[in-house]
């Protein structure tokens, strides 16, 4: 049997960017998982995905940050609202999609989000689209880069 | 085909498209069987005669069913009161821990805490379960899901655990549908194969 998961892409920056688009995805795979490993070039920013170039999610959170365990709107950042990206410690975020290629219904992703010196945190974000994604953009909320060094893996998951 | 990647600036890009290397034991992540609902299906989904060639399964579900319902699962068909479940879920207002049925549940949730489906609609719940170590006979049986929707006006992302406490290897693991409710069009269930050394 052949694999069901297919790595597509990989993307180490070799300079700060401040948007990482991953465009012309083949429809030939169910499910998108992304494994991100970035720093922000400045403290209290959050990750925010656009789907074929502007669908933006909205979503909810929850997440643990030391001493609370708390829910919250996570107004479709996928690293959600509250515990923020970091510029000296590196942030994981395993970022899935669901049925990315299917038509007719609307795509929502499951996103875990881990930055060491401030918390964990989980989401759920929409994508109002029922259009088969094929571009994926990530961006910071409020102006942030991605530091170099920051990198990117897409992987496909057939069904 | 790969996609096409671009920064705002430099990236070294390093697209690449491997399968598992030919005469090795195979692909450590296999597709076991996919179920696509295109009309309205009661009872729930189940995959059968599942091989014991895998060290674990992932199942990962795209799912419609009956508006305010949640979503269960069963293994080998056992209905008796052998199953417990724990969860962790934020529904935007707060975080909540639960548990259901104790030591006699007769199924686990897997979604459905503090946000239930939405009916027919273009929106669904998503999940990723993973079943460990389903066909070791010296163990009971865990599995742990990540799932959550994004409906309207409720919401749920959450963390599930389920035990199943039998030593048998799973050879059969159903998505239920309590009794009365049914899965929609567009309803999608995956089942996978991982393999170890």
């Amino acid at each position: 049997m052949a694999t069901a998961i297919t790595p597509l892409a990989n993307v180490t920056l070799g300079s700060s960017a401040m948007t990482v688009t991953f465009s012309s995805i083949s429809g030939s795979y169910r499910d998108l998982y992304f494994v991100m490993n970035v720093v922000a070039s400045s403290g209290g920013d959050s990750i925010r995905a656009t789907v074929n170039s502007s669908s933006t999610g909205i979503g909810v959170e929850a997440y643990g940050n030391g001493s609370s365990a708390l829910s919250s709107n996570s107004f479709g950042l996928i690293s959600g609202a509250n515990v923020t990206v970091e510029s000296t410690d590196r942030n994981q975020l395993q970022f899935h999609i669901l049925d990315y290629s299917a038509t007719g219904k609307d795509k929502t992703s499951l996103t875990r989000f881990d930055n060491p010196s401030a918390g964990t945190v989980m989401t759920c974000t929409r994508f109002a689209t029922t259009a088969a994604v094929n571009s994926v953009a990530f961006t910071f909320n409020a102006g942030a880069s991605f530091n170099a060094g920051s990198t990117f893996a897409l992987y496909g998951v057939s069904a | 085909m790969s996609p096409l990647v671009s920064t705002f600036a430099g990236a070294a890009l390093r697209p690449y498209g491997f399968t598992a290397g030919a005469g090795g034991p195979g692909p450590a992540f296999e597709l076991i069987a996919t179920t696509l609902i295109s009309s309205t299906t009661s009872g729930g989904v189940t995959f059968s005669s599942i091989p014991a060639t895998y060290t674990h399964l992932q199942a990962r579900f795209v799912t419609f069913a009956d508006n305010g319902y949640p979503l269960v699962i069963r293994f080998n068909g056992d209905t008796s009161s052998i199953y417990s479940e724990h969860d962790l879920t934020g529904n935007r207002s707060s975080v909540t821990s639960t548990s259901t049925s104790g030591t006699s549940g007769t199924f686990a949730y897997i979604f459905g805490n503090r946000a239930q489906h939405n009916g027919g609609t273009t929106i669904p719940a998503v999940g990723i379960v993973d079943i460990l170590d389903y066909a070791n006979t010296n163990k009971y049986k865990t599995a742990r899901t990540f799932s959550g929707i994004v409906n309207s006006s409720t919401y749920e992302v959450g963390l599930w655990s389920a035990n199943w406490r039998s030593t048998s290897a799973i050879t059969s693991v159903s998505f239920n549908a309590l009794a009365g409710w049914n899965f929609y069009s567009g309803t999608r269930i995956s089942l996978y194969g991982v393999r170890g050394s």
